[in-house]
C-alpha cells in the first residue's frame, strides 16, 4: 500500500516537476486544451443546430411527399369504394360492367387499369371467370376486355383473396401485370356486395409504381436524399433498390419502437440518417427517406478541419513565442545571476579600493588632511594617498583614464607603485619617474594616468611636487585662492622615457592646498554644462573667508557640486584632497650650538657638549644616554657620508628644547646626503646574515621620535625631534 | 674607555669599561682584533663596567661573534647595564648573543 502510494507520489511529482521545468509546454498544453474545449463546444452546438434543422426540413419534405401520395391513393380509394356500391346495385347488368371499367380508367388518370372481378361462376352465362377490365394501352388508348381465360385462376391472387376473405379494401403487394403493357403495379381492391350483402367479387384499380416513382423523385432539399416506398411486407414499391437500401430496410424492420428516425453506418462505411413514416389510409405502406450524413454534416466537418489548420499553426506560433520568451527569461535569469555575482564582486572590489585610501585622516598640530573619493560607478579610476614619513607629508592624487573596473585595476597598481617608490625617495619627480617606468611596462591597453605627487616638508613648509598632466592644485592663502602653475608633463603610462621635473614652492603657514580630479570641474548637469574651475575657485573663496578645516571644505564643495548637477547621473569619479598647513613655532627655552670638524675624534667633543646640555635639561641618565647615542650616530653618519675621504668640513649641531620637545638640527655643507632614504635594517637576521653596517641610522630612528632631512641652501639639514613627555 | 683581553681556562675574556663612543671604538678595535679569530676558543665579553656603546662598538662585537661562530665557539656576554641592553634590544643583538 505504502509502496503504491510512494510510486504514485513520485509519478505525480515527476509530472509536476516536468511542468515546472517546461513553462512553455505547460502554457501550450493549457491553450490546446482550452481551445479544444471551445471548439468541441461550438462543434457540438453547431451539430445540434444542423441536426434539428435537418429533422425539421426532412419532416417538411416528407410531409409534402406523404400528402402527394396520400392524395393520389385517396383518389383511387374513394373512386373504387364508390364504384363498389354502384356495381353492387347494377349486378343484373353484367354487360355494362366493361363500360364501367372503361369509364373508371378514363376518368382517373392515375389508374393504370381498372375492372371488376366476379367470383367464379357468378354469371353462369359468362363462364367460370368473368372479369370486365380496362387497361391503358398505347397513347391515350384504353383497351377494354373481358379476361376469362380458364387458366388464370385469380381467386388465389392477393387482390381478390384478401378483400373477399376478410371483407375489407386492400392494397396489394407490387406485381407485374398480366394484361396490357408490362408494368409493375399495385392494386387496390374493394369487395362488391349484392343486395344480400354477400361478397360477390372485387372491384380493382391498378396503380403503376412508375406513378409512385415520380412522386419519389419530387424535388429534394438534400441532393443525396434517397426515397423509398415499401409495403407493409417490405416489398419495394418505389425507389432505387441497392444493397445499402436493403441494409437500411433491415434496420427499419428491426425498429420495434417505430421511432421514425434512425442513424446507421452501412457496410460501405457511410453514415446515413433514416427517416420513415407510414403512408396510412388503406395502405400499410412505409415512406423511407435516407440521407447521407456527409451531405448534412460534411460542411461542418470540413469547416472544423479547415479551422484546425490555422489553429494548429497559431498554436505552433504561440508555442514558438512562449518557448522563445521562456528561453529569453532563462537567459535573463542567467544574465541576472551573472550580474549579481559581478555586482557582489564589484562591491568587494569597491571596498578593497576604499580600503586602499588612507584610513585615518591625519590631524596633527602642523597639518590637517582630508580626502574624499566618490566613484561614478562601483569602482573607479581615481586615487589619492598621503602619509607622513620623516616629517614629510607624501601625497598624491591621480585620475586613470576611463572608469570602471579596468581603471580601478590600474588605479590599484599606481597606488601601490606610489607607496613603494616613495618609501625610499623624497623627490616627487623621481617617484613619478619610477611610477611611470613601471606603469609603462606591459601597458598594452594604453591606459594612462594623470597624477600629481607632492612632498611637503612639515618643519619648513617646503613643497616639492611633480605634475604628470594633472589639474594644477589650488592654494587658499590669506583668504585668496590662487592656482599653483605646474610645469605640464605627459601623463603616466604614455612614454617610458618621459622626463619629469621637480617643482618647488613654499606653503605659507595657515594655507590650504586643494587638489582635485576633473570629476569636479567636469561635473555635468546638461549637455556641456560643466561645474568649471571658476565655480571651484568661487566656492573655495567662500571657504577661505570662513577659515574652514579641510573636511568642512570638502563637504561644502561636494554639496555645491550636488546642487549644480541636480538629478544628472555622476559622469566621472569625483576626488578631492585638501591639506591645511599650520606649522608650529618652536619656542626654545634652552638652546646651544656646537661646531665640529668632520673628524671622528671630535665625537668626544660632541658627547661632552651633549652631556652638558642634557644636564641643564635635567633629564634622567638613561634618556640622556639614548639621546647621546642618537645624536652621535647621526653626526658620525654625516662625517662618514657627507664628506668624501680627504675633504674637510664643519658640522654644526644646534640643540634646543622647550618643556615638551628636544630638537636637534645637524647642518653640514657636504655633498647631498639624506640618511632618511636608507633602507630599514632587518634586526631579526642571524649573526651570520647580519651586515656589519646600517646600525647607526637604525638607532637614530629607533631612539628619536622623528627624523627629517632637508637640503637647504646647499646644506644638508637633519632635524631630530624627541618628545620628552612620551618618554 | 678601556678594553683588554685575557686568556683564562682556555677562554678569552674581553673586558670593556667606560664609554665606547665612535672614537673610542676605533682604539678598542685595535685591542680586540686578535679575538676576531678566536681559534675555537669561547669568548666572554665582560660589560660590567661598560657605560655606553655606539654602533661602531656594536660592529666590533658582531665581528667577534661572526669569527667565533665560524670556528664553532661561543661568545657570552657578561654583566650588561640596562641602557646597553636596551640598545641590544633595539638592534636585535639580544637574540644573537648569549648572556651569562
Amino acid at each position: 500500500m505504502d509502496r503504491k502510494e510512494a510510486t504514485q507520489d513520485s509519478w505525480w511529482n515527476r509530472l509536476r516537476n516536468f511542468f515546472k521545468g517546461n513553462t512553455s509546454l505547460t502554457v501550450i498544453i493549457s491553450a490546446v486544451l482550452l481551445l479544444e474545449l471551445m471548439m468541441g463546444l461550438m462543434f457540438y452546438q453547431a451539430q445540434n443546430f444542423i441536426q434539428r434543422t435537418m429533422e425539421r426540413m426532412v419532416g417538411v419534405e416528407m410531409n409534402a411527399i406523404y400528402l402527394c401520395i396520400r392524395n393520389k391513393l385517396a383518389n383511387a380509394e374513394v373512386t373504387v369504394d364508390n364504384m363498389s356500391w354502384v356495381v353492387g346495385e347494377a349486378l343484373d347488368e353484367p354487360d355494362w360492367m366493361l363500360e364501367l371499367s372503361h369509364q373508371m380508367v378514363k376518368n382517373n388518370p392515375i389508374f393504370w387499369g381498372s375492372g371488376v372481378v366476379f367470383e367464379p361462376n357468378y354469371y353462369p352465362s359468362k363462364g367460370k371467370f368473368f372479369v370486365p377490365y380496362s387497361v391503358r394501352g398505347g397513347t391515350d388508348s384504353i383497351v377494354s376486355l373481358r379476361v376469362d381465360r380458364e387458366k388464370s385462376d385469380f381467386t388465389q391472387k392477393e387482390y381478390y383473396r384478401i378483400p373477399v376473405e376478410q371483407g375489407i379494401s386492400h392494397w396489394s403487394e407490387p406485381y407485374e401485370n398480366a394484361v396490357g403493357p408490362k408494368s409493375i403495379i399495385t392494386t387496390y381492391s374493394t369487395p362488391v356486395r349484392d343486395k344480400a350483402n354477400r361478397i360477390v367479387g372485387v372491384i380493382v384499380a391498378d396503380i403503376s409504381t412508375d406513378l409512385l416513382e415520380e412522386v419519389m423523385n419530387e424535388e429534394k432539399i438534400y441532393q443525396s436524399t434517397q426515397r423509398f416506398l415499401v409495403t407493409g411486407n417490405y416489398h419495394l414499391l418505389a425507389g432505387q433498390d441497392s444493397p445499402i437500401f436493403r441494409e437500411i430496410l433491415e434496420l427499419v424492420k428491426a425498429d420495434k419502437d417505430k421511432s421514425e428516425y434512425l442513424t446507421m453506418t452501412t457496410n460501405d462505411g457511410k453514415k446515413h440518417h433514416v427517416f420513415y413514416t407510414l403512408v396510412g389510409g388503406k395502405t400499410d405502406w412505409i415512406l423511407i427517406n435516407i440521407l447521407d450524413d456527409n451531405e448534412v454534416f460534411g460542411r461542418l466537418r470540413m469547416m472544423r478541419s479547415m479551422l484546425m489548420l490555422p489553429l494548429v499553426l497559431g498554436l505552433l506560433f504561440a508555442w514558438f513565442i512562449v518557448w522563445r520568451s521562456s528561453r529569453n527569461l532563462k537567459r535573463f535569469h542567467k544574465v541576472n545571476a551573472e550580474k549579481e555575482r559581478i555586482d557582489s564582486e564589484l562591491h568587494v572590489a569597491s571596498q578593497i579600493q576604499q580600503n586602499m585610501l588612507p584610513k585615518q585622516f591625519v590631524r596633527r598640530d602642523d597639518v590637517d588632511i582630508h580626502g574624499s573619493l566618490v566613484p561614478a560607478r562601483e569602482v573607479g579610476g581615481d586615487l589619492f594617498d598621503y602619509y607622513i614619513r620623516d616629517e614629510k607629508l607624501f601625497f598624491c592624487i591621480g585620475d586613470v583614464s576611463g572608469k570602471g573596473a579596468p581603471s580601478a585595476m590600474v588605479m590599484g597598481v599606481v597606488h601601490s607603485l606610489f607607496r613603494a617608490f616613495s618609501a625610499h625617495e623624497n623627490n616627487p619627480a623621481h617617484i613619478m619617474q619610477s611610477v611611470n617606468e613601471a606603469s609603462c611596462k606591459g601597458n598594452d591597453s594604453n591606459i594612462f594616468v594623470t597624477m600629481f605627487i607632492g612632498v611637503l616638508d612639515l618643519p619648513t613648509g617646503n613643497l616639492r611636487y611633480c605634475d604628470a598632466g594633472h589639474d594644477s592644485p589650488l592654494i587658499i592663502e590669506n583668504g585668496n585662492v590662487k592656482m599653483e602653475e605646474c610645469v605640464p608633463h605627459l601623463p603616466i603610462g604614455v612614454f617610458e622615457d618621459t622626463k619629469y621635473e621637480i617643482q618647488e614652492t613654499v606653503l605659507a603657514p595657515n594655507s590650504t592646498l586643494f587638489l582635485y580630479t576633473d570629476g569636479l570641474t567636469e561635473a555635468k548637469k546638461g549637455y556641456k554644462q560643466y561645474f568649471g574651475i571658476e565655480r571651484v575657485k568661487e566656492v573655495l573663496g567662500k571657504c577661505a573667508e570662513k577659515d574652514l578645516s579641510p573636511s568642512q571644505i570638502l563637504e561644502i564643495v561636494t554639496e555645491e557640486v550636488h546642487q549644480y548637477v541636480g538629478d544628472a547621473e555622476q559622469s566621472d569619479d569625483l576626488t578631492m584632497l585638501a591639506i591645511h598647513y599650520t606649522p608650529q613655532q618652536f619656542e626654545s627655552k634652552l638652546a646651544d650650538t656646537l661646531s665640529i670638524k668632520n673628524d671622528v675624534h671630535d665625537v668626544l667633543k660632541l658627547n661632552q657638549f651633549q652631556k652638558a646640555f642634557y644636564a641643564q635639561m635635567d633629564i634622567d641618565k638613561s634618556l640622556a644616554r639614548q639621546l647621546q647615542l642618537a645624536v652621535e650616530e647621526a653626526v658620525v653618519n654625516v662625517i662618514d657620508y657627507a664628506y668624501p675621504v680627504g675633504t674637510d668640513g664643519d658640522i654644526t649641531i644646534n640643540m634646543m628644547s622647550d618643556d615638551k620637545y628636544l630638537k636637534i638640527i645637524i647642518i653640514d655643507s657636504g655633498v647631498v646626503f639624506d640618511p632618511t632614504l636608507k633602507g630599514k635594517t632587518d634586526t631579526t637576521l642571524s649573526a651570520e646574515d647580519r651586515q656589519i653596517g646600517g646600525l647607526g641610522i637604525h638607532l637614530v630612528r629607533e631612539l628619536m621620535d622623528s627624523i627629517n632631512y632637508e637640503r637647504e641652501g646647499g646644506k644638508n639639514v637633519l632635524t631630530l625631534i624627541k618628545n620628552l613627555k612620551n618618554h | 674607555m678601556n678594553a683588554r683581553i685575557e686568556e683564562i681556562d682556555g677562554k678569552y675574556l674581553a673586558t670593556l669599561e667606560g664609554e665606547m663612543d665612535t672614537a673610542a671604538a676605533l682604539e678598542a678595535e685595535e685591542v680586540l682584533k686578535p679575538i676576531y679569530n678566536s681559534e675555537g676558543k669561547d669568548v666572554i665579553i665582560d660589560c660590567t663596567n661598560l657605560e655606553y656603546i655606539a654602533s661602531s662598538g656594536l660592529r666590533i662585537l658582531l665581528s667577534i661573534l661572526k669569527g667565533a661562530k665560524a670556528n664553532g665557539s661561543k661568545v657570552v656576554m657578561r654583566g650588561m647595564n640596562d641602557d646597553i641592553k636596551n640598545v641590544f634590544k633595539l638592534t636585535g643583538f639580544i637574540s644573537i648573543f648569549d648572556f651569562e
